[in-house]
């Protein structure tokens, strides 16, 4: 009776409800925190990138994730958006600030990248991501002209300026498509 | 062999990192600084300690045909509940394990647990067993991560050891450093211990 | 030529301590142009470096030796060779203890671990500047100019990354950015043709190594000139890919070889992150000398008894 079919299918059977029981539980338990975690990173990226806005909005029509950044006043600050491109060895991943009024950047947060560590994992310290904030959108980006170059990492620098200016004039279009600061 | 050795023979004996070289995936990828060592292990010991209890209490009901999938669906609904708790109250220690978390399922220590002694004992010493492997896991884990983190960032659990002028030696955080610590350990335990190749359980 | 005065041609080696010791000084004596030229170029910090890697490579030899209970065969010349290779391949701007920790690490994990000399599968120079490079890829990346004394970068750095060329005549030289003894071309390639002419290498991996990085070079539309004279290649090929203890033993091998190390280096330099590929290519292909010995080996027979 053990070896026949039917107990065979019985036994995966039970195994696998009971599994899936367990993990909806589970699921059902985590699932409200991990949301919260993940609403609250995003939130401290787009705020990071737009300095003195105190909350954001989605724009919902947008066909990336574009954010605009809004004081006390309800004044917008700036819009904040996610590229992300090749980098020395995988993705990285980019919130980018940019001040529509003034055309200039308002700061980078690198949100995930695998370039190598010591070298081109460096394009997440303060002093690398913080040089951005003020250039002009209409800069040409150039490592080791206008942005200063990771020793050692000449390629992760590239890849965060080319990302960078390859992605503003689509966000400009996409800003004014949608209304603007409206 | 009493119960006592079967928690002891983890730590050291048959020790799953040092003595049987399994585990290698996780053992390799994760342990570029001390604390994901310690996270890894922790995690495959829940993992183990779980399915181990499980496998016991349910081996005489599962027919020997279905035994491997079974298991694996065990492990997987485990390794699956590790993950998102880790996921919703350690999120950082999640994002640095990653996929390496998933991939618990796939750690030969787990099923070889539940294959070769879960299967064939009863829940206590089977906790015990998982404890012993577990602990023994954690440990060589976090040995490992402690090594490579000193020389490749010059700290230890992010305390800096040395201050700014320490020259990192990147090697060590990168992929051929976890292959060349975890080589050296092995040399250096296998010259302090005598009879090395009966200790060895896998051949 | 290439068939005579082959000391070490046939598997398995049967060595006599004068033969290894000849082999090894006649491979020193055709360094030494090269290495004169790093240190006049780079005056006492290229004096510096070499000595102290050779001294590291020779310490780190006996102290093994005598950890694993062996004779201390330190006069045999290899470690000198191991640490004077490695010296010449880093950037005369590395602070010595960096050169110690190469020279260890090509002697402990590069030669020592697999049972010494005539056992390691790799060149143990290269496993020492493989580790350099991994380890501390800023100071190993950062060159000084042999004139001025200033920052510069390499030759193979500046076409690939800002697109300036450099001249012929200076890459011939060695008026260059680059490790100590990569800088002059020409140099390198007088001793590589003295130790043809002494037979201790054949022409087979040299010659297939640069001839395929030039046509290479060509058909991929690079300037085969710049690509053969820059860089380790004439270092590499010379040097490094005709070590006997991991190089193939036959011709058909030692073609196969060069061909594949060409190959490579080529495809890193003009595709890869890395501006220089010789590294690289050569202990790729070092993984392969057995099997390229177990396919070549047969019919080399037939081809040298039929001729």
């Amino acid at each position: 009776m053990k070896n026949s079919t039917a107990y065979l299918i019985i036994v995966m059977v039970v195994i696998s409800l009971a599994s899936g029981l367990v993990l909806a539980l589970t699921y059902n338990f985590t699932i409200p925190s991990i949301n919260e975690i993940a609403a609250r990173e995003q939130e401290q990226a787009i705020l990071a990138v737009i300095p003195g806005a105190t909350k954001y909005e989605t724009y919902e029509s947008a066909p990336f994730p574009m954010y605009k950044g809004i004081d006390d006043s309800g004044s917008i600050k700036g819009v904040a958006y996610v590229i992300e491109g090749g980098g020395f060895q995988g993705i990285i991943k980019i919130m980018v600030g940019i001040d529509m009024q003034n055309q200039a950047l308002t700061g980078i947060k690198i949100l995930s990248h695998s370039e190598t560590p010591g070298l081109g994992a460096r394009i997440t310290e303060d002093w690398f991501q913080s040089q951005f904030a003020g250039k002009s959108i209409n800069d040409a980006f150039v490592a080791r002209q206008d942005v200063e170059a990771i020793t050692g990492a000449t390629i992760s620098t590239k890849a965060v300026s080319r990302l960078l200016k390859e992605s503003i004039p689509n966000v400009v279009e996409q800003y004014k498509t949608l209304g603007g600061g409206k | 062999m009493g119960a006592t050795y079967e928690f002891y023979k983890g730590l050291w004996k048959e020790n799953p990192v040092f003595r049987m070289v399994m585990g290698m995936c996780p053992t390799l990828a994760v342990t570029n600084a001390a604390i994901n060592g310690v996270a890894m292990g922790l995690a495959t010991a829940f993992v183990l300690v779980c399915s181990n209890i499980v496998v016991a209490l349910i081996k005489t009901l599962i027919p020997s045909k279905v035994r491997i999938p079974a298991y694996v669906i065990i492990i997987a609904t485990f390794v699956t509940i590790a993950d998102l708790i880790l996921a919703a109250y350690f999120p950082d220690i999640q994002k640095v394990l990653g996929l390496f978390i998933p991939l618990i399922v796939v750690n030969c220590v787990i099923l070889a647990r539940a294959e070769a002694f879960a299967s064939k004992s009863n829940v206590r010493l089977s906790i015990l067993d998982a404890l012993g492997m577990g602990i023994g896991f954690t440990w060589a884990l976090t040995l490992l991560g402690i090594i490579r983190e000193i020389l490749g960032m010059g700290s230890i659990f992010g305390i800096s050891l040395f201050g700014e002028g320490y020259i990192s030696w990147i090697i060590f955080i990168l992929p051929p450093g976890a292959f060349l610590t975890l080589g050296l350990l092995i040399a250096f335990f296998n010259a302090f211990s005598k009879n090395k190749a009966e200790d060895s359980c896998c051949h | 030529m290439e068939h005579g005065n082959l000391v070490v041609s046939s598997s398995p080696h049967i060595r006599s301590k004068e033969s290894v010791n000849s082999i090894m000084y006649n491979v020193i004596i055709a360094l030494l142009p090269a290495t004169v030229a790093a240190i006049y170029f780079f005056r006492l910090r290229a004096f510096l470096l070499i000595a102290v890697s050779i001294i590291a490579a020779i310490a780190a030899e006996a102290i093994i030796l005598k950890i694993r209970k062996k004779p201390i065969a330190i006069n045999d010349g290899s470690a000198i060779i191991t640490g004077l290779l490695l010296a010449l391949t880093i950037s005369p701007a590395m602070p010595l203890w960096m050169a110690v920790v190469g020279s260890v690490v090509s002697i402990g994990i590069g030669k020592q671990v697999y049972g010494g000399l005539g056992s390691n599968p790799f060149n143990p120079a290269l496993v020492g500047r493989a580790f350099l490079i991994i380890t501390f890829p800023v100071q190993m990346t950062t060159w000084i100019n042999p004139i001025d004394g200033l920052a510069t970068a390499t030759p193979l750095g500046l076409q690939k990354m800002e697109g300036i060329g450099t001249g012929y005549l200076e890459l011939l030289l060695g008026n260059v950015g680059g490790s100590l003894g990569e800088t002059s071309a020409l140099l390198l390639l007088i001793g590589g043709l003295y130790l043809i002419y002494k037979g201790i290498i054949r022409w087979y991996i040299p010659v297939s190594y640069l001839g395929t990085v030039a046509a290479m070079s060509l058909i991929l539309g690079s300037d085969p000139i710049f690509q053969l004279l820059s860089g380790g290649l004439m270092l590499g090929a010379f040097f490094m890919a005709t070590d006997m203890v991991t190089s193939p033993v036959t011709k058909k091998g030692q073609l196969i070889f060069g061909i594949g190390a060409g190959l490579i280096t080529i495809i890193v330099r003009l595709y890869g992150g890395y501006p220089e590929g010789v590294l690289f290519s050569i202990l790729l292909m070092n993984i392969f000398t057995p099997i390229i010995d177990k396919y070549a080996m047969p019919k080399i027979y037939g081809e040298v008894k039929s001729k």
